[in-house]
């Protein structure tokens, strides 16, 4: 459309619209005065009707003069000013004001003189002269009433035909208001409809086949320059619209392979998860079915997704019968709530597989009121076996803990009860009086008791290095029929005292010697056969050593404790070789023990290659076993064994000469040392601390040994060494033989002392027969 | 199509703005004017008259006309009943002892009505202060006009006979002095002698009015014979009379100074008494009413030899003014 047509039409339009609006209101400032005028008229014809009956009025009260007709002249009368009133007030500027007011006038006039008319009757009625003057009064004010009433009557009249007048040419006005403007709108329609449809037609006509060649996907169609009017702008844009639609099209192929990629990389996703990605969809008839299900279905439920695309049943087939009804509950859950789902469960296949799965989903409802979720199922079996075994874990440190708590109090004990004999015997022996067999006596249980104590200590020892890491193993030669027969000597005091059958026997070569740590084989039959005498009321124990097999160079020894005793229970032996455990609780406080002897057993054994065992019939008794390998040695290899003797507790300790110097902090053992020195016929020197030690050794005390204490205030045993040892240096005196004496037992601080320059080690407590044997490498024995 | 749609809203545009017909058509009179002479008074009463000719208002309908002032309105119509004019302004009294006495008149239009304009001047000093104190007074009236029908009524509704009274007969324009010399008491009369009566006693005069006893009626009257020989003319009259009507309505201040003007008046004394007159050209009931009324009064008080009222409605014509303004014309002939 050219500029000139569109102003042309937008200037008809305007003007249309303009004139359209004031039709419009002129249209309903007409229809007001219509109902206004309506109105004067409906209020002028009440007047005239009330004007008519108070004329009726006044000429029946001049026949009858009759109260009642006055009071309904009256009240005639007050209608008729109301009417006045409302014309006034409601409907100025409608009416004639000036006849308005000469007709209110003419109406209070009339009033007026009617009132006089009915005083002057009253007065006429009670008149006894000049009653013809009342009588001429009567007739006069009558006269101006009829006059002014005529007047009124003239007035209506005139007002009556001056609102029906107005209420014509109202009406009159909206009728022509109304013809004007629907003739108005006619001809505005039909002309813009019949030019501007001329005009837009032709144009559309062009646009049309361009479109249409568009639509058609010819998107290379232009239109051609049509000129500088609004089509040619259409034109323009259909152009620039087909650019865009070109553009749109190639922007959509790239998009759409961008979508074809995202959905790849989704399938690649959903594919490569750990898991399964699924929809799940529940139907309100129960059934459902998996929409979507990633291939890795299939590892979840031994199912592809097309055998479950419409039915579920099969991947709920694999599910634990024991896990249906709780993951039924929690989707039905979900699916009332809405809430997401997440659910762990387990599947159990034909092979008998079980594995747990971890179900999520986040549901919604779909508008035929089923429920569908998205979520995955993941493979949990490998964290719920770590969770189980951490489970597991925790009960097992729970009940390591309980029964540490125990070997704690079973340790309280088992110090106390010696501790007990001990303390006890002591304040006997220093009563006095006591005669000669009551003195051994009694010192006989201390000793007893102690060594009780160091057998207790020293199994705890053994369990820590054990448990540290740090048992060490020496092997030395050793024959098993000697071990055993040292061992039954040891112990046939105890079983004797117990009446039992104590026995033992080598099946093995005779003579036959092996290389092993031969210490810890004698601990161990020890143990085994410390425990069978213990728990062994009537009957016999007997200790038994046989070669089981051998190879040219090693063999499997045997070494086996067979009791009449009370026997274990078969549910309780799995547990007898863990530490910290009895087989019955009530044993520990019967018959004592820390629980840790046959733990050592296990344990010492598994060191040297071999292994515990026990066979046990409850009331009849048990047989404990552990086997070793050890290695063959030659016939003329090791005739000797030193650690093989047999300590004798019976010995009388040997004679020695010299002197010792005793660096040591505690006052009861620098007595018990002193005591131990003088009976071996030492002469002894103490001194308080290191300190004190080197002290006297530079100030000239003369010695031939020192036991040397490790930890001390002052100056401990290592820095008191090395000083001394510095002193001989510096002076030229010849080496002292240092020999530490400490409560650091461990095989480290022997190690320790000797790297300190500290020539032998002795661990507390001292044991005479050891003490001797000890100074006696480094001192002369007396004769 | 432009040009049409124009067109069509030019015709909407005067269709909307048409005028209902006009109630009052002028006719264009041709050829000569007709001559007539009018007779009539400087009164208010007869301000339409002073403005219609002032206004050439009878030279549009074709009329020439020759005035004859009169004192007052039985004085006018004296003139046409002696064939000296043939129109007169007057009030109803004089029409209705002229009627009595057997003179052939039509009353053509009201042309004006009033309940005010007549009122009774005393002197206070006389003892008056109120109409009863008006017994035994000396009391002046011009017989024979409403002032003369006014002072009756006043008297009666005080209860006071004409022979309570010591009436003294005096012409309008003798009555100021009469008044003012005390050779009387009190004076019934009308505008503008009223008014002058008044200014000139100032604060020793009493003025006593009653607007509801009384009510003046002052018409155009003229030779029954005139009439209906000369219809036209009478249409014509009628019309500029009209004309007038209008003119008074809508130029107040500007008919007020016409009239002051014309009747050589003050514009002081013409102003404060307008509002007492109703200029309105019509014929309703109250001239009828009026006339029976003071007709018994007449026969009654023997001012008249007639002991019968006559037919007034035949003394009234509504042709001419219904031919003229239809709505008008409200008398039940």
């Amino acid at each position: 459309m050219r500029i000139a047509t569109k102003l042309r039409v937008g200037s008809i339009a305007g003007i249309v619209s303009f004139l359209l609006l004031l039709l419009f209101i002129s249209i309903n400032w007409s229809f007001f005065q219509l109902q206004e005028a309506k109105r004067i008229d409906d209020i002028v014809e009440k007047i005239k009707v009330s004007h008519l009956i108070r004329n009726s009025l006044r000429d029946q009260y001049f026949v009858h003069r009759e109260d009642r007709t006055q009071a309904q002249w009256e009240k005639s009368k007050a209608a008729t000013l109301e009417y006045f009133q409302q014309l006034t007030t409601d409907l100025q500027g409608h009416i004639d004001s000036q006849l308005m007011q000469r007709l209110q006038l003419s109406v209070e006039d009339s009033t007026e003189i009617f009132h006089r008319i009915v005083e002057n009757g009253v007065t006429l009625t009670a008149a006894t002269s000049n009653r013809k003057i009342y009588e001429e009064l009567d007739k006069r004010l009558a006269s101006q009433m009829l006059l002014k009433d005529a007047a009124t009557q003239d007035m209506v009249n005139v007002l009556q035909k001056s609102s029906a007048s107005k209420l014509a040419a109202s009406d009159h006005k909206l009728i022509v208001t109304f013809g004007v403007s629907s003739l108005f709108l006619a001809i505005s329609i039909t002309f813009l409809s019949i030019n501007l449809g001329r005009l837009i037609q032709n144009r559309l006509s062009s646009l049309h086949k361009g479109a249409q060649s568009i639509a058609d996907g010819n998107l290379d169609y232009r239109f051609e320059n049509v000129g500088a009017d609004e089509f040619a702008d259409l034109a323009r844009a259909f152009n620039t619209m087909t650019e865009t639609l070109l553009t749109t099209q190639n922007q959509l192929q790239m998009a759409g392979m961008a979508h074809q990629e995202a959905l790849a990389r989704l399938e690649k996703i959903a594919n490569r998860v750990p898991g399964v990605v699924y929809q799940y969809r529940l139907r309100p008839d129960g059934t459902s079915c998996f929409p979507y299900a990633s291939p890795a279905i299939q590892d979840i439920y031994h199912v592809s997704p097309e055998e479950v695309l419409d039915d579920a049943s099969k991947a709920f087939a694999v599910i634990h019968p024991d896990d249906r009804d709780a993951m039924r509950a929690s989707m039905q859950r979900s699916s009332h709530d809405l809430t997401p789902w997440r659910h762990e469960y387990r599947a159990q296949f034909s092979d008998g597989t079980i594995t747990w799965l971890l179900g999520n989903g986040v549901p919604e409802r779909e508008p035929n009121g089923a429920t569908l979720w998205h979520g995955f199922i993941t493979d949990i079996t490998a964290q719920k076996q770590q969770e189980l075994a951490l489970i597991a874990a925790t009960h097992a440190a729970e009940a390591a803990n309980i029964a540490k708590s125990r070997f704690l109090a079973t340790m309280s004990h088992e110090i106390r009860t010696p501790m007990n004999g001990m303390l006890g015997m002591a304040q006997l022996l220093l009563m006095p009086d006591l005669d000669e067999t009551q003195r051994h006596d009694y010192a006989r249980t201390i000793l007893t008791s102690g060594q009780t104590l160091l057998t207790l200590l020293n199994d705890i020892l053994d369990f820590s290095k054990i448990e540290a890491g740090k048992f060490q193993m020496e092997a030395t030669p050793f024959e098993p029929g000697k071990i055993t027969q040292e061992i039954h000597t040891l112990l046939s005091e105890t079983a004797s005292s117990k009446n039992l059958a104590f026995e033992y026997v080598w099946t093995g070569p005779a003579g036959q010697r092996y290389l092993a740590d031969a210490h810890r084989v004698r601990q161990m039959l020890t143990n085994l056969v410390v425990n069978a005498i213990k728990f062994t009321a009537q009957g016999q124990v007997r200790i038994e050593a046989s070669e089981l097999e051998r190879d040219p160079c090693s063999a499997v020894l045997e070494f086996s404790v067979t009791d009449s005793g009370m026997g274990i229970p078969a549910d309780k032996l799995g547990s007898l070789f863990k530490p910290f455990t009895q087989s019955d609780t009530s044993t520990t406080r019967r018959f004592g023990g820390s629980g840790l002897g046959l733990s050592i057993v296990s344990s010492i054994a598994k060191l040297m290659g071999g292994e515990v065992g026990v066979e046990s019939v409850l009331g009849q008794g048990s047989r404990f076993w552990f086997r070793i390998r050890a290695e063959l040695v030659a016939a003329d290899e090791h005739h000797a064994n030193a650690h093989g003797a047999v300590p004798s507790l019976t010995l009388a300790p040997p004679q020695l000469r010299g002197r010792v110097l005793v660096i040591e902090d505690n006052v009861t053992n620098r007595m018990v040392i002193e005591a131990f020195l003088v009976s071996l016929g030492l002469t002894v020197t103490l001194a308080n601390d290191g300190q004190q030690g080197v002290d006297a050794l530079t100030q000239g005390s003369v010695q031939d040994l020192i036991l040397m204490d490790i930890q001390m205030p002052v100056l401990d045993g290592y820095a008191a060494t090395e000083r001394i040892r510095a002193w001989e240096t510096e002076n030229g005196h010849p080496r002292l033989p240092i020999v530490a004496l400490t409560a650091d037992a461990f095989d480290e601080d022997r190690k320790r002392c000797m790297a300190a320059d500290m020539d032998d080690f002795l661990a507390k407590p001292i044991q005479a027969n050891v003490l001797a044997r000890t100074l006696g490498k480094w001192l002369r024995t007396g004769t | 199509m432009r040009n049409n749609i124009v067109a069509v809203l030019l015709a909407v545009s005067l269709a909307s703005c048409q005028k209902t017909p006009s109630e009052n058509p002028t006719p264009i009179t041709p050829g000569p004017l007709k001559k007539i002479t009018l007779s009539y008074t400087t009164q208010p009463e007869s301000t339409l008259l002073h403005v219609a000719i002032a206004k050439g208002y009878f030279t549009e309908e074709g009329l020439e006309t020759t005035s004859l002032i009169a004192p007052f309105g039985k004085a006018a119509l004296q003139m046409v009943l002696e064939n000296k004019a043939d129109f007169a302004a007057a009030a109803e009294t004089p029409f209705m002892f002229s009627v009595l006495k057997g003179e052939k008149l039509f009353v053509i239009a009201n042309i004006d009505q009033t309940s005010t304009n007549h009122a009774i001047v005393a002197r206070r000093d006389a003892g008056i202060s109120e109409r009863g104190e008006l017994a035994g007074k000396r009391i002046g009236f011009t017989p024979g006009t409403t002032g003369d029908f006014f002072l009756d009524s006043m008297l009666t509704v005080k209860g006071i006979a004409r022979s309570d009274i010591q009436p003294v007969p005096l012409k309008p324009d003798e009555m100021l002095e009469a008044i003012v010399t005390n050779k009387v008491d009190a004076v019934s009369t009308w505008n503008y002698p009223l008014a002058r009566i008044q200014q000139q006693l100032g604060t020793n005069g009493v003025l006593l009015i009653d607007r509801q006893i009384y009510t003046e009626i002052f018409n155009v009257m003229a030779q029954q014979k005139f009439v209906q020989e000369n219809p036209e003319t009478v249409k014509s009259f009628l019309r500029a009379l009209i004309k007038a009507e209008s003119f008074v309505k809508q130029h107040k201040d500007e008919a007020q100074v016409l009239y002051s003007k014309a009747t050589n008046t003050d514009l002081n004394l013409v102003r404060p008494v307008w509002g007492e007159f109703s200029y309105h050209v019509n014929l309703d009931n109250t001239l009828i009413i009026t006339l029976e009324d003071e007709t018994r009064w007449a026969i009654k008080n023997k001012l008249t030899d007639q002991v019968v009222a006559p037919d007034y409605r035949n003394y009234i014509h509504v042709d001419s003014l219904k031919a003229v303004s239809p709505t008008t014309v409200t008398f039940n002939h």
